[in-house]
């Protein structure tokens, strides 16, 4: 369809965004402040727990089980601060162009830089959809759940969500499903934490068993790279535009953004600290391989109530991933091409959308099922990929948000410019070092 | 300077206060290129450099545990 052919009549996707607009609008004008977030909440929600995936679960519960409460509580805190602040970015940039990320790489530095963003986007969010499947895999499998019922239960929700061609359904659905990454509270609870030492590791960063090791870089870094990856930055900036936030809802998009850095981290320590037992009993999980290896280990202190609620939050972990990654992926090649790219759009209208986003879950989930598939060399170029190339994504955002002809006055201030170049330059070392260390492990002593 | 400050359109081809408009038949209109000064172009540069180290260790991250798998 041509472009004059869309201008010509009102789209469904248009008049399904108008509808969402005119609710906010009538929260807004009514003075409803709750109603208004509520509304308006979502991209950055989603974004932050779609973050919390399989894979970022289990290097949670590695450092909890390695290290304990201590040091990587405060640290994990700071990295989704780190996070809110990239983040932030994409929100400022959404409202302000109404396009999206690869769209504003394409157009502003060029093709080789567009299509490199792209293809670099698309291998490693297949890749990383892989791993989510892992994850849904090993959490049923601690259930008994035969792995081809787990992952075609996964698929089929993915695709049931996307199949209401509805932004709004959709987005509610995956909330909804997100509040399950709070499951890892409760099996915290029942670790029986020490509260004291909580409060102590927060306050000192302290104790850090055995100082700093290659194990202690490893997690360290393997952290950073578990709550910042490209795939964020494209997702939450077209799913700002697709929501139809305008720069009225910047506030709004703001605290979403907050409260889902909040509750990811939350989660996140939560995660820690319900592997924390592990480090006390002296359990070597080196030989650990996925999710239900967690929760069969804790289930002698958590109790099995503890440990299906840990095996539980795995699988939602990889399925809300799957969601958001696989919408990062149909978004941003609309994008590229220019076509149609909208969780609002019909089916008709947006095929290669909703081709991309199907092709890619059902791509990852079958490769999942495939015997000897090598899913360890997937899961390692996975956090090579996220960490390597998590660079040139934090480049070109930082070059976009201070690109003032088409951002305007939501341009990035000197301030914002130091604090978060200052964080964009910290991710950047750190995810650069992290893949080296992972290519070369003999690199730093043991 | 044609930004949203000064009132009139920006290079996204909109008003900023204009909410009522269709939103999905523009993003079928590139923008213009950005004009690159020399700090940038040089950035970019360290760039390319950087991404063709980049996707070689990726490659051979991958082979090696491919190997280290069978």
């Amino acid at each position: 369809m041509s472009g004059v052919d869309a201008a010509a009549r009102p789209d469904r996707e248009d008049q399904l965004r108008a509808l969402d607009r005119g609710r906010v609008e009538k929260a807004r004008s009514l003075g409803r402040p709750f109603a208004l977030f509520f509304l308006l909440a979502g991209p950055g929600i989603l974004v932050m727990l779609g973050e919390n995936d399989g894979p970022s679960m289990i290097s949670y519960a590695t450092t909890g089980a390695i290290y304990g409460i201590g040091f990587f509580v405060p640290f994990i805190v700071l990295t989704f601060l780190m996070a809110f602040t990239v983040q932030e970015m994409t929100v400022r940039l959404g409202i302000a162009t109404r396009r999206g990320h690869a769209e504003l790489i394409f157009d502003r530095f060029g093709p080789f830089w567009g299509y490199f963003s792209m293809i670099d986007l698309a291998v490693g969010n297949v890749l990383t959809l892989i791993t989510e499947f892992i994850a849904i895999r090993a959490g049923a499998a601690f259930f008994g759940i035969p792995a081809p019922l787990a992952v075609s239960g996964g698929i089929a929700l993915v695709l049931f969500a996307i199949s209401m061609r509805r932004y709004f359904t959709w987005e509610r659905a995956a909330l909804a499903l997100a509040a399950f990454n709070l499951l890892f509270v409760p099996a915290a609870l029942m670790a029986h934490p020490d509260w004291a030492g909580l409060g102590r590791a927060l306050g000192t960063w302290s104790p850090l068993p055995g100082g700093v090791s290659a194990s202690f870089m490893t997690l360290l870094l393997a952290d950073v790279g578990a709550t910042v990856t490209p795939w964020m930055i494209f997702f939450q900036q077209s799913a700002v535009v697709d929501k139809g936030m305008g720069r009225k809802d910047i506030a709004q998009g703001r605290y979403d953004t907050l409260v889902g850095a909040a509750i990811a981290a939350a989660a996140a320590v939560a995660t820690l600290i319900a592997a924390a037992p592990l480090f006390t009993n002296h359990i070597n999980v080196a030989s650990f391989s996925g999710g239900a290896d967690f929760a069969t280990a804790l289930q002698p202190y958590l109790g099995h109530a503890g440990a299906s609620l840990f095996a539980l939050g795995i699988i939602e972990a990889g399925l809300v991933a799957a969601m958001t990654i696989s919408a990062s992926s149909a978004y941003a090649l609309g994008e590229v091409l220019h076509t149609r790219h909208s969780l609002n759009a019909g089916f008709l209208d947006g095929k290669e959308f909703y081709i991309c986003a199907v092709a890619s879950v059902v791509f990852a989930a079958l490769i999942v099922l495939i015997p000897n598939a090598p899913l360890l060399a997937i899961t390692l170029a996975v956090n090579v990929i996220a960490t390597l190339l998590m660079a040139p994504a934090l480049v070109f955002l930082l070059l976009l948000a201070n690109d003032r002809e088409i951002i305007g006055s939501l341009a990035n201030s000197a301030r914002s410019n130091w604090f978060g170049g200052a964080i964009v330059v910290a991710i950047a070392l750190m995810g650069t070092a992290y893949g080296v260390i992972t290519v070369f492990p003999d690199l730093i002593p043991k | 300077m044609t930004g949203p400050e000064a009132g009139g359109r920006d290079q996204t081809g909109r008003n900023e206060t204009d909410m009522s408009d269709s939103w999905s038949h523009r993003l079928r209109e590139p923008l213009p290129r950005r004009a690159l000064g020399p700090g940038i172009l040089v950035l970019l540069w360290v760039l390319r450099v950087y991404v063709m180290v980049a996707v070689p260790l990726v490659v051979y991250a991958f082979i090696r545990a491919f190997h280290q798998g069978h």
